[in-house]
């Protein structure tokens, strides 16, 4: 039997990855001398209500090789197989964590650990395909091989209030700037490569942005999106606007989004927003 | 008294007495990070996966096998952060090395160390050398090689750590982002503070703390590695707490007498202890309150307010340290201080004065480039007259300079959008100057003389609309010309208007005629900045 794993990174609704089968593994967050499992001893919203607050600055860190190694004997047994699909390597040690699990499962539990290359929503939406493809019962090669169909083609677009947090937890390159800010300039980000880019520095209102972001995946996938993906750190106004916009220039378009976890949270910082789509197959 | 061994019960105290050493010294090594090493804090990371090994170990029975073997486990479970997944795989390939040894003597030690190298480098992907790997692995050389030599064993403890501590100090050479911020491997620091311990516990010293019981106070110094800072208006200023013991304490109704002085509150324990943490604006009476129901201890109260700014400041300040020598520098010559603000913003390195009325000289563009802290720099001269001039002083420079052909301030704003530090002088250069064609420039300003132009007859004084330098409106009001040029550069409902009002409007005269763009072009956005430019009402540009 094949098994899917995520972290929580993923920011996958508790629903939908009980929906699918999908196993998702804390990381950590530390508040001080705090350390909570992210999803399991704090949410969304309550992380995003305490940064409002809290003195003390929040860490995050990977979760460990034992822990992942329990998880996996906990949802499988001797001779299955555990897809285990996880955020950028070049964001965070995680995977390094799983693959060290799956070397002591030798001979117990094959561990297939794959670095998805992003993290959050399109995270999310890689992990999802595998779940599907897991629950239609297919071969594991034609799992890694949707896998690797959905990152090639993702599309992913997104912004953030200021880009000091991932600036200081050092998850995007010094170089990437946008100064004083004196005439309201947005940076548009991706990632590529695993790596936290500069797509491009926008000027002009949230709603002039939204049709960016949607110009940007258009260019991408050759056509409109069927399906967004909407993902934002706390910015429910911004989460509205834009799904209104969705609606308004792509009809008939399906709109799904979620919030950031804490993870997620502390290296975007609150009001980052932003989303995702894939091309019809 | 000294064993040459170490056997069980000495083997727990030699761990406890690494692991306090190691806590005392975390901030230490949190402080060695090396930005942008996506890596919060090692030392901290590194102290609790340490930790919760020791916590394992002293629960197992007192033989050396049983006491590696929980230590392992414990970091397994317990490791945080890169450092510590590589310290839980010290743990395994240390007790993998020992084997079932009943005894730690020198060769034990030695195939211990050896053994904890080679595990870590297999669990690294891309071993770095430079790190904490390379401490380790030369420490077990060091040990190896010490094998058979008669010498004591806290002489080879000694001989092998001092090895350690000298390739430690040679890790700025290995590793390039060591050397660039002037700071030994983080990592490698701490290990060394654990072995510092555990030599210090084999010659004797005693323990101040029991490690393995306390809960786990963390302080971390370096808080501008930490996530987020938001600047929030604190509806309660301080920050209070402190433990409380007396008699039939009721927690309920400590709740409920505080609750209207504060938010955040947590009021936890039992009736003869109970934990209060609130935030108020009035410590005093907070305190006030418990002293009659009984003694208080651990009182701490800080100000988040202060905290916060502070913090802030910290960040800012790491933010600017690392501004590194840029590839790419950029000059623009251009009028008014609010668009020199505009254009400082944007990144411009050195601003000239000037435009319309003058223009700089080929040394004052000379002279500004040479201050430009980059190896090859990009002007934008912002006017027809000066492009000349600018295309003259790369003759004169040493490094390499060239000229975006901007003609207006617009335009120049435009190039400075698609500027990227990362790339080099030539595509910045094509960037910028096809990204001058995705504006319409408008200026708005008067007649210095009576004249004839495209069948305008304009008189001295007279209020002028020119769209990219031609005069397409003339009036007697600058607002409504300023309207009437729109109209002639506005082609979609949709686009994106940006206006600079000059010296010679006040802000509520610009404020006046934002509101009347907007009523006028609905489905525009429409930005409102000072310029500050003489002779030039207003500058526009249309995208």
């Amino acid at each position: 039997m094949v098994h899917i794993v995520t972290d929580s990174t993923a920011d996958l609704p508790k629903k939908v990855a009980d929906a699918h089968r999908i196993s998702v593994m804390p990381l950590n967050l530390h508040f001080g001398e705090e350390i909570l499992k992210d999803g399991e001893d704090i949410w969304a919203e309550e992380f995003y209500h305490r940064l409002s607050f809290e003195a003390t600055l929040p860490t995050t860190s990977q979760p460990s090789p034992g822990e992942f190694v329990d998880l996996y004997r906990r949802i499988a047994k001797k001779g299955d197989t555990v897809i285990s699909i996880h955020l950028s390597e070049k964001l965070s040690g995680t995977i390094n964590s799983s693959r060290l699990a799956g070397e002591m499962l030798k001979g117990e539990i094959e561990v297939i650990a794959v670095d998805s290359s992003f993290v959050t929503m399109p995270l999310a939406l890689v992990v999802l395909e595998a779940a599907k493809a897991a629950q239609e019962g297919r071969a594991v090669e034609e799992i890694l091989s949707r896998i690797e169909w959905t990152q090639r083609n993702m599309a992913f677009y997104f912004t953030v209030g200021s880009l000091e947090h991932l600036h200081r937890t050092g998850r995007i390159g010094k170089a990437t700037t946008l100064l004083g800010n004196l005439l309201s300039i947005r940076p548009i980000l991706s990632i590529k490569d695993g790596l936290i880019v500069p797509v491009e520095k926008f000027r002009g209102n949230s709603n002039r942005l939204d049709h960016r972001f949607l110009d940007l995946i258009r260019a991408d996938l050759g056509a409109d999106p069927a399906e967004v993906f909407i993902i934002h750190a706390n910015a429910p106004d911004e989460e509205k606007r834009l799904e209104e916009t969705c609606r308004e220039r792509i009809p008939g378009v399906k709109v799904f989004s979620a919030i950031a976890g804490p993870i997620v949270g502390v290296h975007t910082g609150p009001g980052a927003f932003g989303l995702a789509a894939l091309p019809a197959r | 008294m000294s064993l040459d061994y170490i056997d069980g019960p000495k083997l727990k105290k030699l761990l406890e007495a690494g692991v306090e050493t190691l806590f005392e010294h975390k901030e230490e090594v949190d402080d060695l990070n090396v930005f942008p090493v996506p890596d919060g804090d090692t030392g901290t990371n590194m102290y609790l996966t340490f930790q919760a090994a020791l916590r394992e170990a002293l629960k197992a029975q007192d033989d050396v096998k049983s006491i590696l073997e929980a230590a392992a486990q414990g970091a397994l479970m317990g490791a945080r952060g890169n450092s510590g997944v590589i310290t839980s795989q010290f743990f395994r390939g240390f007790a993998k090395g020992v084997g079932n040894a009943k005894k730690l003597g020198i060769p034990e030690i030695a195939d211990g160390i050896a053994g904890a190298s080679a595990l870590a480098y297999q669990a690294v992907r891309k071993p770095v050398e430079g790190t904490m790997l390379t401490v380790v692995r030369e420490a077990g050389e060091k040990a190896k090689a010490l094998v058979g030599k008669k010498i004591k064993l806290e002489e080879f403890l000694m001989t092998v750590f001092e090895h350690a501590e000298v390739v430690l100090q040679k890790t700025p050479e290995m590793l390039p982002t060591l050397k660039q911020t002037g700071v030994v491997d983080a990592g490698g620091k701490g290990i060394l503070f654990f072995f510092q311990g555990v030599i210090e516990g084999y010659k004797g010293k005693t323990l101040k703390r029991k490690l393995a019981e306390e809960k786990s106070v963390i302080k971390s110094a370096s808080s501008y590695t930490e996530g987020e800072i938001s600047l929030v208006d604190f509806a309660f200023q301080y920050c209070t707490e402190f433990i409380l013991q007396g008699k039939n304490l009721k927690v309920e109704e400590i709740k409920k007498d505080l609750s209207p002085h504060g938010d955040s509150m947590l009021v936890v324990g039992d009736e003869n202890t109970v934990k209060i943490h609130i935030h108020t604006n009035n410590p005093g009476l907070i305190l006030d309150y418990a002293v009659r129901l009984g003694d208080m201890s651990e009182i701490q109260i800080s100000n988040m307010v202060e905290q916060s700014q502070q913090r802030l400041e910290k960040i800012r300040q790491y933010n600017n340290e690392e501004e590194l020598p840029q590839e790419v520098g950029l000059v623009a010559v251009v009028p008014g201080e609010g668009l020199h603000k505009i254009y400082k913003s944007l990144g411009v390195a050195e601003v000239i004065e000037g435009g319309q009325t003058m223009n700089p000289s080929t040394e004052d563009l000379y002279k500004a480039v040479t201050k430009v802290p980059a190896k090859q720099v990009i002007i934008l001269p912002n006017n027809g007259n000066v492009i000349m001039t600018a295309g003259q002083v790369g003759e004169l420079t040493e490094i390499p300079v060239a000229v975006v052909p901007s003609k207006t301030i617009p335009q120049g704003i435009s190039a400075l959008m698609a500027f990227n530090p990362h790339e080099g002088l030539r595509e910045n250069l094509e960037a910028m100057t096809r990204a001058i064609g995705n504006v319409v420039t408008g200026e708005v300003t008067f007649a210095v003389r009576d004249s004839q132009y495209n069948g305008f007859e304009i008189k001295e004084g007279d209020i002028m609309g020119l769209k990219d330098g031609d005069i397409v409106c003339v009036g007697k009001d600058s607002t409504q010309v300023l309207i009437d040029l729109l109209k002639q550069m506005v082609e979609k409902e949709d686009s994106f208007i940006t206006i600079y009002y000059g010296h010679d409007i006040n802000e509520s005269e610009a404020q006046a005629t934002l509101a009347k763009v907007q009523d006028l072009f609905p489905e525009a956005d429409v930005e409102l900045y000072y310029g500050g430019q003489p002779l030039y009402s207003y500058i526009l540009s249309v995208e």
